[in-house]
């Protein structure tokens, strides 16, 4: 099981998730957005079972795992407590990637009219979007500048929660020892 | 005929281990950790797996409650009786109730035992949810605080495992464990990730909170001098399997298998004319180069050409003392 999973997974890479999904793209008939994710979730789910399962593996050997499950926790929360936080750091950058990478298939189908190749479609909007940066860069510079206010107000609020937490923390403390 | 979860004494005792075969490994290599391990630990004792790292100490701990990973680890023969209950034969829902319920575990490292994105609160609060879910109060958790010694539980509860000393997370991991009243505790080197005075705060704790509450102690340590503090009886093991076994006092004093004597040698005693240990020669074998015959022979000091060929059975040479060894007389 392992092994034939472990070669699907090089084969698939030799060939290209991507291409062979705009392969099957073309080809399919009557191709939706819902049929395209589809093809896009048989050709990369191989790669990303086998990190999951890596992960889950290396996981269940984690001291704090072994501990919940001698204390009887049972599976599903074993999985959403404790292999669910420590498999997030590792599996989010994947799915960001893997995300970006549908997005950019999806508009590179529709750019080249093969798929989706609706006025709707990414491709479109890529296309469209030529003429607006070009004539008013101020639309991309106020997306990149919302985004920067947006992470330095977030790590101003994680800074005011941490002060007052450690406040009330030094108040308990002092109650404790009073 | 008796039934199988009693011993020869008829006693129903809290665990009981009998010709346990355990194996690592798949279809093409097979690696046998543990080989035919037998013992029993009555109610309210302390019993003291004692052998060198690698022995299948912590293999024949965990196999109690099926805990070893499946299916690397496999259980080739023996049975586990534990209050009655054969775990090898239960289904997985049946250990669940186990697990926690009748038989608790703790381990070598609390701070890696202990999930770092909870608090020590919900850890405990975890435990009596599963088995005593009408205690799964802030109360309850406060009062295991106090019962294992930290000083400000009310405060300690919302406090993370990083934001408690070594000693301070072992006494969490050892409230978690009491928490759903066990009958047996297993206690996995607990003592070793800690410096000497925690150590005997440790050991400290677990002896009254055993008289207190009256459950049965499997320690395993590689530490003599804890078996001596601790120990009702003792099992010797080496390369997975048990050489001697027999009560602390007796085989402190007067150790019968070369192997337990080596051991007791090999220990620093203050005050002592030699300066120099007396350290066991060679290594612990590994699994796959087990030595034929007697598992000791290559490195004992007594050995015989015959060692080479026939492996001693564990047999009882005097009234609850086993050794494997037909030449312990000399």
């Amino acid at each position: 099981m392992d092994k034939a999973q472990g070669v699907g997974a090089k084969l698939l890479d030799c060939i290209g998730p991507f291409l062979l999904a705009a392969c099957l793209a073309s080809i399919a008939p009557r191709v939706n957005s819902w049929k395209l994710a589809f093809f896009l979730a048989m050709v990369t789910w191989p790669n990303v079972s086998i990190l999951i399962r890596s992960e889950a593996l290396a996981i269940s050997r984690l001291p704090y795992v072994e501990a919940a499950r001698a204390i009887g926790v049972k599976p599903l929360p074993l999985a959403l407590n404790h292999y669910l936080p420590a498999m997030l750091d590792r599996l989010a950058p994947l799915c960001f990637g893997l995300f970006g990478g549908f997005i950019a298939l999806f508009g590179a189908l529709g750019f080249i009219g093969v798929g989706i190749s609706t006025e709707q479609g990414l491709g479109f909007m890529l296309f469209d979007a030529q003429s607006y940066i070009r004539s008013a860069p101020w639309y991309w510079i106020s997306c990149f500048g919302a985004f920067i206010v947006l992470l330095l107000s977030s790590a101003g609020m994680v800074w005011a929660i941490k002060q007052l937490h450690s406040k009330q923390a030094e108040n308990t403390a002092e109650a404790g020892s009073l | 005929m008796m039934p199988k979860e009693t011993n020869s004494n008829g006693v129903v005792p809290i665990l009981r281990i009998q010709d346990l075969i355990v194996e690592f490994g798949g279809h093409t290599r097979t690696l046998r950790a543990v080989d035919g391990v037998t013992f029993d630990i009555n109610r309210g004792e302390t019993f003291c797996l004692v052998g060198e790292s690698g022995c299948g100490k912590t293999v024949t701990a965990l196999a109690i409650a099926r805990l070893l990973p499946a299916p690397t680890a496999h259980f080739a023969g023996g049975e586990i009786w534990l209050n009655g209950t054969n775990t090898l034969k239960s289904p997985e829902s049946e250990l669940r109730h186990i697990r926690g319920g009748v038989v608790s575990y703790i381990f070598q490292e609390p701070g890696n035992s202990l999930n770092p994105a909870f608090t020590v609160g919900s850890h405990i609060k975890d435990a009596l949810r599963l088995h005593r879910p009408a205690s799964a109060t802030d109360e309850e958790v406060v009062r295991l605080l106090k019962l294992v010694g930290i000083s400000a539980p009310e405060m300690r509860i919302r406090n993370y495992p990083h934001q408690m000393s070594g000693g301070m997370q072992q006494r969490v991991m050892i409230a978690a464990a009491l928490a759903c009243e066990p009958k047996l505790l297993v206690a996995d080197e607990p003592t070793t990730a800690l410096d000497a005075t925690i150590q005997a705060q440790i050991l400290d704790l677990l002896r009254e909170l055993k008289q207190r509450l009256g459950m049965a102690i499997l320690l395993i340590t590689h530490n003599l001098g804890i078996v001596k503090d601790m120990a009702d009886r003792v099992a010797v093991m080496y390369a997975g399997q048990i050489v001697e076994s027999a009560p602390a006092r007796e085989i402190l004093c007067r150790p019968l298998h070369p192997y337990t004597r080596a051991l007791i040698d090999a220990i620093p005693k203050f005050g002592r004319a030699e300066d120099r240990l007396a350290p066991i020669p060679g290594n612990v074998p590994s699994l796959d180069a087990i030595p034929s015959g007697c598992r000791f022979h290559p490195r004992c000091a007594v050995t015989r050409s015959e060692c080479a060929r026939v492996a001693p059975e564990l047999k009882e040479v005097e009234p609850g003392r086993w050794v494997r060894c037909p030449y312990w007389q000399q």
